[in-house]
């Protein structure tokens, strides 16, 4: 019977989109208690996703324990290796405008399947992250001059990834101090960096963490031999096994 | 005098549009009298980044201090880039 309810949840919010919970309480049919007790536990398998945090909340479909072998392996493999025989030539914004049209088709493809909050905190994320990329690297690419931008509505995942100079020497130009990749992630993520070199750049990262956690939404960003990784309120900073030149990024929403 | 920001877009998200704007709104829009004062409408705007706001609304600050009033806003990308530029000012 709870298998039956749980099952029926998921497939409501499949079909349906996101819902709140007094929309799912409507839905079911069954007590507040155990309508939390069952999103609790379709939380911990990966089946649904929570986003927001109280007074607006909304329960999503989520596939993330679906097999998802290839999604961003190939950008993965360039942003290390600059091995792009996998990439799509259409993921490639080679220039800013590019980039910003593909930006404007998100939000209008983010309204279209969520809610509004939702879909314009997506869409400010990605589109600092990106103009990040281009505002740190522009003229200073170090072989492949743009972004990879992937959109995966479905999946509820978007990855940048540039082949720029990384972070740490982006902050080592306002912090020379700053001793590896590690370092300079949690700078560019955590401290606020004051003075104009020559313009106020490099709080960006920061604007993004606040928002990610604002929203229950996770983060993963690769620079150097470094990531920071952010889920719900969890920030954590780790030695990677890949090598990353530039950047790069994945958001699960 | 009153800005409404969506004329300049719906998405404003690049520091170089927000450049670019400025410039705009510096040489047609903006008075030449700083002890006017500016409003700044956000109606009908969605995205709202610290990187096109630092652009804008940065230099009008200076320029016109405590005449320039951001009118409110309930869009939530708009209420976290203000609340950031006050944050890292």
């Amino acid at each position: 019977m709870k298998t039956e309810t749980g099952n029926k949840i998921v497939a409501y919010l499949k079909e349906s989109g996101g819902k709140t919970p007094k929309e799912l309480l409507v839905y079911t049919q069954i007590s507040a208690p155990a309508l939390f007790r069952q999103l609790k536990k379709l939380m911990a398998r990966g089946q649904i996703t929570k986003v927001g945090k109280p007074p607006k909340v909304l329960y999503y479909y989520s596939n993330h324990m679906e097999p998802d072998k290839t999604i961003g392996n190939e950008i993965l493999d360039w942003a290390t290796t600059d091995d792009n025989a996998n990439i799509k030539p259409e993921l490639l914004c080679q220039t800013r405008d590019v980039f910003q049209a593909r930006h404007d088709r998100l939000l209008n493809e983010l309204k279209k399947k969520f809610n509004e909050d939702l879909a314009f905190t997506v869409a400010a994320i990605a589109g600092e992250i990106g103009n990040n990329s281009f505002d740190h690297n522009l003229g200073n690419w170090r072989d492949v001059m743009g972004i990879l931008f992937l959109v995966d509505l479905e999946k509820r995942k978007i990855i940048l990834a540039d082949r720029g100079q990384g972070v740490l020497s982006s902050i080592k130009r306002v912090r020379p101090q700053t001793a590896n990749h590690a370092d300079a992630l949690r700078i560019a993520f955590t401290e606020i960096l004051s003075g104009r070199f020559p313009e106020q750049r490099g709080n960006g990262l920061k604007f993004v963490a606040k928002n990610i956690r604002a929203n229950n939404l996770s983060l993963k960003f690769y620079s150097g031999d470094a990531t920071c990784e952010i889920s719900g309120i969890e920030t954590n900073f780790k030695q990677s096994d890949k090598l990353v030149p530039g950047t790069l990024t994945i958001i699960n929403f | 005098m009153r800005i409404e920001l969506k004329k300049f877009g719906n998405n404003l998200s690049s520091r170089p549009a927000g450049k670019e704007a400025y410039l705009s709104a510096r040489a047609y829009i903006l008075p030449k009298d700083k002890n006017e004062k500016v409003e700044i409408d956000f109606t009908g705007v969605e995205v709202l980044t610290p990187s096109w706001a630092d652009e804008f609304l940065t230099p009008i600050k200076k320029e016109f201090g405590e005449n320039l009033i951001l009118l409110p806003s309930d869009n939530v990308t708009i209420k976290s880039t203000l609340e950031f530029l006050e944050e890292i000012k």
